[in-house]
């Protein structure tokens, strides 16, 4: 069963809304909760009192809420197709909560590894003040990361889509379950990808831009099978345009 | 401009045979012969047997671990001769570009083989006539096994498919040792009949809609049997649960029942699994008789394909890979979409215009009367539920919404032979569809109810299940294409597959009955071969849903 054509229109206009409200309140960056802020003492090295004047400077906790809003950004448009499924698989009355469940417990898994992420934020900010150092290190563990067999494995799980139970309360249960483990397999295809604008000391704005398109470019592909493979995973922009050229060759005829 | 007549393998040979009656060889002998020269190949050609199969789906960069599945792999075939040379594999680039391509359940289907045959047909026809002085005009056979020949049994395998050898005194490559056909004893036929309940039929062929977006008009929306010809609208398909009535049955009924499970050792035959498949050479005659039913049911039934640019552009259209067959040794591809294979009267092969046709364009081969009409089957649902209408009266809207109305708790593990459940029906939402029974009028159309097996896992690619709700039959249907479904690493991510089955019939007739406040429907699902332990069949859970307009 597929939703109708009206539910799914109304489910990825309310999913893509939510995320560009969110994409607009990282954009102006309120507290400077998206950036890690420095002077003098920072910047000038690793003794401790720079490391308090850091944390003073960039608090834990509202940075962790920045990595929530960041994730939810990024990673919201991801979860159209399962939130569909869960739509059309559950009684109406229920259809908002096990969605609602199924989100929170895919934010909670991205939320844990943002404590230990933004924990390796501050303290590479801390050791190399303003340094492209730890973000081109990153860059290439991405790179080595995406072309290989234990991401391709993560992608693969991220298709299995289980049927929930409908009633009480192991449907809620099980919601919030799939969502952990959605979560998880998401985290470990895209940690690398989702660290990596983080410590760029500029322009990380536009570099968690393009890492979302890449991240939700790469859950659309099909799963293949695990190995070392040199794969660009660009289907959105593929999509984008092949629609085009057809939208245009119409137009001709 | 190429122009190819396609003949039965049966009528137009003799009777299925090598030899005809004036001692001449036959179409059959021909492409046994090539066979011979292509499986002579080693697999990293890429016109070689072992390429072209894998490019349908193969189970060798794919391995199972599984070991109740593990004869599966390539490399426990027997019928794979060492000179594929297993051990040598094509290069990646051409692995990516064209193996495991087949499309199943989804509207690229009945294209995707056009062009799968057409490419083989014509690396066949070149080893016929270059390297073995054949005749220049030959053209791949088709076994129609549901035609009600009165000179031969064409339901049963040509014998050509069953001699261990051929005229010449070599090896016979199109008999294959793992086939076993419906009852397990390697007795190859299709079970056809009025009175068997996994029957192969050509139903499908009066269905007039080949996809959703086909539609014309609200009246044949959802298409005569709750489902479309073509299959349901997909992005690249290898597997999926989109499946259309032609593809259904006869497609999947066939290779179940050719492929079948052996009695001595429950194993599936190759025909039997869609990665082995293509490793038999009946399968290419099953899907020229598959070709054939859809150029018939274009010309003489007079159904048009959809028009849906993503369609007619391919998967590429949706960012997947595009559909391409590999025509030389070096690997030179022809790319195509469905567009280039729309007709079989201008197929766009390779930048030329290649024409072929079919004998036989019957539209139907064994159903002989057409099933009433959606119009008219709406007409009478109006009826018996007591509705006054005249025709003309009511409008069906394309608007579709599914809802679940009732859910089984827990999944299932289906038994050997028979497994019943209850599935619960939840109170608000069923009454939902009772009153819009009880209150359908030509303004208020009544409900349509389904009923959904969903996340079916498994093996036993080659059996069938029949349902029942409430002591009715519903539906039988194959389970090709299972095991693949059910791999993580597969291009179906273990997510199993959907079966859906149309029970408004039995839902009207339980409310002439007055049975319809009840809060749970009985099902019961039966296998038609037994299942061994290890080798169960899992349903996460049975859905009923009701579609409201």
């Amino acid at each position: 069963m597929k939703p109708s054509n009206t539910s799914s229109w109304a489910i990825r206009i309310t999913i893509i809304s939510i995320s560009l409200f969110v994409w607009v309140l990282l954009l102006i960056n309120p507290g400077n909760i998206m950036t890690i802020e420095h002077c003098h003492v920072t910047v000038s090295g690793p003794p401790a009192n720079s490391l308090s004047m850091l944390l003073d400077m960039n608090p834990f906790i509202p940075q962790l809420f920045g990595w929530g809003l960041m994730v939810i950004a990024m990673m919201l448009p991801k979860l159209i197709p399962a939130i569909m499924s869960i739509y059309v698989h559950s009684f109406k009355r229920y259809r908002f909560l096990y969605a609602f469940l199924f989100v929170l417990g895919y934010l909670s898994i991205w939320m844990i590894a943002g404590v230990f992420m933004v924990a390796v934020i501050l303290g590479l900010n801390f050791l190399m003040p303003l340094s492209y150092i730890p973000a081109i290190g990153t860059f290439i563990i991405a790179i080595v990361w995406e072309f290989s067999p234990i991401k391709q494995r993560f992608l693969n799980l991220g298709h299995d889509h289980r049927i929930l139970p409908a009633f009480g309360w192991p449907a809620s249960r099980d919601s919030l379950l799939y969502g952990f483990r959605h979560g998880m397999w998401c985290v470990g295809s895209g940690w690398a990808l989702m660290l990596f604008p983080m410590l760029l000391p500029k322009m990380h704005n536009l570099a968690m831009i393009m890492v979302t398109f890449i991240m939700i470019s790469e859950h659309m592909e099909h799963p293949r099978f695990p190995k070392w493979r040199f794969h660009l995973r660009f289907k959105l922009l593929r999509i984008l345009i092949a629609q085009t050229k057809i939208k245009l060759k119409l137009q001709v005829n | 401009m190429s122009n190819y007549l396609r003949k039965n393998a049966w009528d137009a040979n003799n009777g299925g045979q090598f030899t005809d009656k004036s001692n001449e060889f036959t179409a059959l002998f021909w492409y046994a012969k090539a066979v011979q020269v292509m499986q002579s190949r080693p697999i990293e050609n890429p016109t070689s047997w072992w390429f072209y199969a894998a490019i349908h789906g193969e189970f060798l960069i794919n391995e199972i671990k599984d070991p109740n599945y593990k004869y599966l792999n390539w490399k426990n075939i027997s019928y794979i001769s060492p000179k594929a040379d297993l051990t040598a594999l094509p290069s990646s680039n051409l692995v990516d570009s064209f193996w495991d391509q087949c499309q199943h359940g989804t509207w690229f289907f009945p294209p995707w083989h056009r062009g799968y045959l057409v490419a083989l047909e014509n690396i066949l026809r070149d080893i016929i006539i270059n390297e073995l002085s054949g005749p220049n005009d030959w053209s791949l056979p088709y076994w129609n096994y549901l035609n009600q020949s009165t000179a031969y049994a064409e339901f049963k395998i040509p014998p050509a498919f069953t001699e261990s050898s051929l005229p010449d005194g070599t090896a016979n490559p199109l008999y294959v040792p793992e086939r076993y056909g419906p009852t397990g004893n390697s007795d190859i036929y299709v079970q056809v009949g009025p009175n068997i309940k996994t029957s192969a039929n050509d139903e499908c062929q009066w269905n007039e809609t080949y996809s959703a977006s086909a539609a014309n008009n609200a009246s044949n929306n959802s298409g005569l049997f709750g489902q479309f010809y073509g299959g349901g609208e997909t992005g690249f398909s290898h597997g999926g649960s989109e499946t259309g009535d032609l593809e259904m049955n006869p497609h999947n009924f066939v290779h179940g029942m050719v492929g079948g499970e052996s009695n001595s050792n429950n194993q599936n035959g190759l025909m039997g699994v869609p990665a082995t498949a293509a490793l038999d050479p009946i399968f290419y005659l099953h899907h020229a008789n598959i070709d054939r039913m859809w150029a018939a049911w274009n010309q003489t039934g007079k159904n048009n394909n959809t028009a849906n640019p993503n369609w007619l552009h391919g998967p590429t259209a949706q960012g997947d890979r595009r559909f391409e067959m590999p025509i030389d040794p070096s690997g030179t591809a022809w790319p195509f979409t469905p567009e280039d294979v729309n007709s079989t009267e201008h197929v766009n092969y390779n930048g030329q215009t290649y024409t072929y046709t079919y004998d036989d364009l019957s539209l139907t081969s064994y159903e002989t009367i057409p099933p009433t009409k959606l119009h008219e089957k709406m007409l009478e649902r109006f009826s018996k539920l007591g509705v006054r209408t005249v025709e003309k009266d009511f409008k069906m809207t394309k608007k579709r919404n599914p809802e679940l109305v009732g859910a089984s708790s827990g999944s299932l593990t289906l038994n050997s032979k028979a497994t019943k459940t209850q599935v619960k029906l939840q109170s608000s939402s069923w009454k939902s569809v009772s009153n819009s029974i009880m209150k359908a009028s030509v303004s208020k159309i009544p409900d349509e109810v389904y009923l959904q097996l969903e996340g079916v896992k498994g093996g036993s690619d080659s059996n069938f299940i029949s349902v029942y709700v409430n002591e009715k039959f519903v539906k039988s249907i194959s389970l090709f294409g299972l095991l693949a479904a059910s791999m993580t690493n597969a291009a179906h991510g273990n997510s199993g597959l959907n079966f859906k089955f149309n029970i408004t019939e039995i839902v009207d007739d339980l409310h002439l009955e007055n049975d319809l406040n009840m809060d749970s429907l009985n099902v019961e699902i039966k296998t038609k071969n037994p299942l061994v332990e290890g080798k169960e069949i899992t349903v996460d859970r049975i859905g009923i849903y009701r579609v409201g307009q």
